[in-house]
């Protein structure tokens, strides 16, 4: 008996990261929702970054493989428009064409360099997309492994990428609540008082909101609770869409309320990437009706 | 009677090996988390895991308790005067125009040169107009107001911590400088 559930349950886990490619379509969106977003964000950036590179010092690396890893850094440094440019270029190729290994990896390569060239100018976002992208290289599909056997390793790294993306974003919010949970500031809802008299992030759109203690324990503990339940509710089945919808309200605080778009608009992307492919179609038929 | 299909045994163990690497990562991550933070980045492995694998949190206590400000002055023509917080005013017109995001990323590169002055051992003047973080600074100043007849700058950063007890703020000045920008050396030749 013991040794038959042992089996299923050996066969259950063998099935679940080499049977086939979970959720392709996902994972596909899902990229090209990254992309998207690195491309509106370099739009955003580029007079800026082009502008402070005038006074600012790029990491200028002396080992081989720091000059390999950071060669569109050094370039940039020389002639940022250039960088920009061509970055631009292989995003649009990346959002059109196939998930190509090779682009997948050139995507990664930008992200980092982006991330380090804008280091001056990031909060965050920066590094949570630069790992996104690293787990999007091994959702690769193309070339696609025909060999008998082989087939199955690329369904497994595909699969590993999925669930290390997953739980690339699981952990954001995990590190997040914990650390939320033992602030006296935050269980106490005083963090929101604080935060109403950040004189660069709160924009009082929503007035009376941050006004009262009553109303601050609230949220505070709101708060607390989404981004430690989203760490286990995310995972089943039942409670996995109504999670993800208050992701998106969370978000759309941070990025109307405390002012930092660019995060809240990466993380509620990132949300995308714990969809099924049925989701979509069932998406579509309502759309329909 | 064997009823996996030929070359099946190889794909349950690679399957078993990608749960093996899924659930090692998990452990990985959560010891990150939960050790002691000093003990943590003390190893190069253990805190390039934390940095790259568990990012966050974002919004700590330190964060949301004060504001950095800059206060700038340029004296030209015999006279004082005050341009005031180049920052404030961007956050300002960025409540006006949201889609204006480039507004909010203008502010970031001050802040972040600010807090890199701040953490400078040295506070000696001399040796603080000479560091590359100030040399930065004054360069976006003068850059960003455009100015090139300015005989002195004056550069006051505070922090601004809100107190919700009294409900009131105390200002913390950080530093004080009143310096002619030509005798900066550019941040880049």
């Amino acid at each position: 008996m013991r040794s038959l559930l042992l089996n299923v349950n050996s066969l259950k886990i063998a099935n679940y990261f080499t049977d086939d490619f979970r959720q392709p379509r996902t994972a596909r969106i899902f990229f090209q929702g990254l992309v998207l977003y690195t491309f509106v964000k370099i739009l955003f950036l580029w007079k800026i970054s082009a502008a402070m590179v005038q006074y600012h010092n790029l990491p200028s690396p002396g080992s081989l493989f720091g000059k390999i890893l950071l060669l569109p850094t050094i370039l940039a440094e020389r002639n940022i428009d250039g960088f920009y440019a061509a970055a631009l270029v292989i995003l649009a190729l990346a959002f059109v064409l196939k998930p190509y290994y090779i682009i997948r990896l050139l995507f990664a390569y930008i992200t980092f360099n982006l991330y380090v060239i804008n280091l001056p100018l990031s909060n965050g976002s920066g590094i949570v997309l630069f790992m996104l992208s690293i787990w999007c290289i091994l959702m690769g599909r193309y070339p696609s492994i025909t060999i008998k056997g082989y087939d199955d390793v690329q369904k497994m790294i595909f699969n590993l990428g999925l669930v290390l993306c997953q739980l690339q974003i699981v952990n954001v919010y995990l590190v997040s609540g914990l650390d939320k949970l033992l602030s006296r500031t935050w269980r106490s809802g005083e963090a929101f008082a604080y935060v109403r008299h950040l004189d660069y992030y709160y924009n009082p759109v929503l007035p009376n909101v941050l006004d009262g203690s009553t109303w601050n324990l609230i949220l505070s503990w709101c708060t607390i609770l989404f981004e430690l339940l989203f760490v286990v509710f995310v995972w089943s089945k039942r409670t996995r869409l109504p999670i993800l919808a208050i992701g998106v309200v969370f978000n759309l605080f941070i990025w109307i309320v405390l002012s930092i778009p660019d995060f809240a608009l990466l993380m509620t992307l990132s949300f995308v990437i714990f969809l099924r492919d049925d989701d979509f179609k069932k998406l579509k038929k309502r759309i329909r009706l | 009677m064997n009823n996996h299909p030929p070359g099946s045994s190889i794909k349950e163990k690679l399957g078993i090996a990608a749960c093996v690497l899924i659930l090692v990562h998990i452990l990985i991550c959560l010891l990150v988390i939960v050790f002691p933070q000093r003990m943590v980045h003390s190893n190069v492995f253990t805190s390039t895991y934390r940095s790259l694998m568990v990012v966050g949190p974002f919004f700590y206590e330190s964060r949301i308790k004060s504001s950095s400000h800059l206060q700038v002055k340029f004296y030209s023509n015999g006279k004082w005067a005050s341009i005031g917080e180049t920052r404030m005013e961007s956050f300002r017109e960025y409540k006006r125009m949201p889609w204006r995001y480039d507004l909010l990323i203008r502010n970031d590169f001050e802040e972040y040169v600010l807090h890199q002055i701040k953490s400078l051992k040295n506070k000696d003047f001399d040796s603080v107009k000479k560091s590359k973080p100030f040399r930065e600074l004054n360069q976006f100043i003068i850059g960003q107001h455009n100015q090139s007849a300015i005989d002195s700058v004056s550069l006051q950063h505070y922090i601004k911590v809100y107190l919700p007890e009294s409900q009131s703020f105390r200002y913390d000045t950080i530093f004080a400088y009143t310096y002619s920008p030509h005798e900066i050396a550019p941040a880049k030749r």
